[in-house]
């Protein structure tokens, strides 16, 4: 392997004939955290539906584990290991937590026991609630939800949309604390859009800055929390 | 007293079959989001299939019950696969004109080759009736009454407990997220499909166990179906337990104190004031996913 879990070269994505990504270049390598961040608007969602295959491309390439991915469907895409947890969460708010989680290993219907067990491990919430309706849960806990049942699939590639997206400071930080912890003994790569730009930096390796649908800035996180540009920009500081 | 408990035993006996009846109604509304004015027929023909397997090769009316699923099924997923599918991206309204042609087509096949004689299955271990205290139990409707509450409790397990099940009920509750969870949404909707005309030959197969039948009663049942499934609320094995006693109540007290003629006219009456006082149905159930 390339050492490129995912590598999108020239992507051109829209809705209806309103192009909305021109030319994205991106890429995730094998065990790495890479953070999406930008104005609100600018694509990062609408690329990650590309990836997952619920918006078709209209040019460009996808390549996942050093194969073009862009005729496959949704369905077959997690079953190659790529998993979103969306926007909006995209839960099924009127069956259980557990229920949930067991969807979430459609795939790996042979190993559900163990993934469950596994998910709970990561997020003992999960397992105290078990049996609540996922309709009734926090918002926190439907995020940690929302991830727990991406997780179920076992996936190479976990993508996050708006992981910090309305929660409380402490929730954030114990789900920033989990996705370490899911990448350091899980061993997969992952992709996570976060606006809030410090945190998107403290979590990842490297990241994008994406900008009416075009990346406008790319460095490692590092380098990024030192620069000028970003700092001012993003980060509101001098 | 007794007139009264007579008339509660027959509601509860029809009432029963009427919930199962609505099953494949209302989950093929629930997932796939029609309305499937040809349901009905699709009951009439599981009639006329069991009433011909019992009269040309002597299959016993319960002996075909497996049988008849098994037809239905693949007819809704040849349905399914051939023209819904196609349509169902269209406006709601041309899967009503589909189904509303298919009702027609169905019907009037069957008028070809039945002719609209009444005919009915006369199953020969339940041709009388027995008296329990002061009750009248007629065998026919007992048999099928029994019969209604095991199949509707296999469709409760099925939906409930097992991974296909499962995925269709994520299905109804959210066609992407299923996806997500690589669920192929196409492929439910064709077995949902698949299940709900299973379910329409069955209700036909018991119909005609319970009564005569004719090749244009599939209307009327249709517009059953559609009422139970609006009495009870939309999506739930135990909304449509509600919705068809509530009916058969209806039925069995407005036909004796009333009249035959005013059952229908009740029914009606009842389903307008459900939909306007209380649209998500009695039980207010939402689709098949709800825990
Ligand atoms: N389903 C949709 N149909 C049409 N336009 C959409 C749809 N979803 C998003 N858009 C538009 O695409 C642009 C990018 O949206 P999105 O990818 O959600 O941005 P972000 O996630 O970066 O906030 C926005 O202008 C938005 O209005
Ligand atoms: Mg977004």
């Amino acid at each position: 392997m390339s050492g490129k879990v995912l590598d999108v070269s020239d992507l051109r994505a829209g809705y209806g004939d309103v192009e909305i990504l021109r030319s994205i270049n991106l890429h995730v390598g094998d065990g790495e955290i890479v953070a999406i961040f930008g104005s609100n608007g600018s694509g990062k969602s609408t690329f990650l539906k590309v990836v997952a295959g619920l918006l078709r491309p209209w040019g460009g390439s996808i390549r996942f584990m050093d194969e073009h991915i862009e005729e496959l469907s949704p369905e077959e895409r997690v079953r190659r290991g790529i998993a979103l947890a969306a926007e909006g969460r995209k839960l099924f708010l009127g069956m259980s937590v557990e229920e949930n989680l067991l969807l979430g290993g459609w795939i790996r219907r042979d190993r559900v026991k163990e993934n469950l067990e596994r998910v709970y491990e990561y997020f003992p919430q999960l397992r105290e609630k078990r049996r609540a309706l996922a309709g009734d849960l926090s918002g926190g806990q439907q995020q940690m939800l929302s991830i727990g049942r991406a997780l179920m699939s076992e996936p190479k590639l976990l993508m996050i949309d708006e992981l910090s997206l309305g929660l409380a400071p402490a929730v954030v930080d114990r789900l920033a604390q989990i996705i370490l912890s899911i990448r350091e003994r899980e061993g997969i790569s992952i992709l996570v859009v976060e606006q809030e730009v410090s945190l998107a930096l403290e979590i990842s390796d490297r990241a994008y800055v994406f900008d009416l649908g075009t990346i406008v800035d790319e460095g490692s996180s590092e380098e990024l929390l030192r620069r000028d540009s970003i700092r001012k920009t993003y980060l509101s500081l001098m | 007293m007794d007139l009264l408990l007579q008339l509660l035993l027959e509601a509860i006996l029809l009432g029963t079959f009427y919930a199962f009846l609505s099953l494949g109604f209302s989950l093929t509304w629930g997932v796939l989001n029609i309305l499937n004015l040809a349901y009905g027929s699709l009951v009439v023909l599981g009639s006329y299939l069991a009433y011909s397997l019992f009269n040309a090769v002597g299959v016993d009316p319960i002996v075909s019950l497996p049988i008849s699923f098994a037809v239905g099924f693949v007819l809704g997923l040849l349905l399914q696969v051939s023209f819904v599918n196609r349509v169902i991206k269209l406006e709601p309204f041309m899967v009503l004109i589909l189904t509303f042609g298919l009702d027609i087509l169905i019907s009037h096949t069957l008028n070809y080759f039945f002719k609209a004689d009444i005919r009915s299955i006369d199953v020969p271990y339940a041709e009388g009736s027995f008296i329990v205290g002061n009750l009248i139990v007629s065998e026919v409707k007992l048999l099928v009454f029994l019969l209604s509450l095991i199949l509707t409790a296999l469709l409760f397990l099925f939906l409930r407990f097992t991974w296909t099940g499962r995925a269709i009920r994520a299905v109804a509750l959210d066609v992407e997220g299923a996806r997500l969870v690589g669920i192929s949404p196409e492929r439910v909707f064709a077995l949902t499909m698949g299940i709900g005309t299973g379910v329409a030959f069955l209700s036909g197969n018991l119909y005609g166990i319970l009564q005569g039948f004719t090749p244009f009663d599939g209307g009327l049942l249709t517009v059953k179906a559609f009422l139970v499934s609006v009495l009870g609320g939309l999506g739930r094995v135990e909304s449509a337990l509600f919705g068809g006693l509530l009916l058969g109540t209806m039925e069995i007290f407005v036909s004796f104190y009333a009249g035959e003629s005013w059952k229908l006219f009740a029914s009606l009456v009842l389903m307008i004031l459900v939909l306007i006082f209380r649209p998500r149905g009695l039980m207010g159930g939402k689709y098949y996913g709800e825990a």
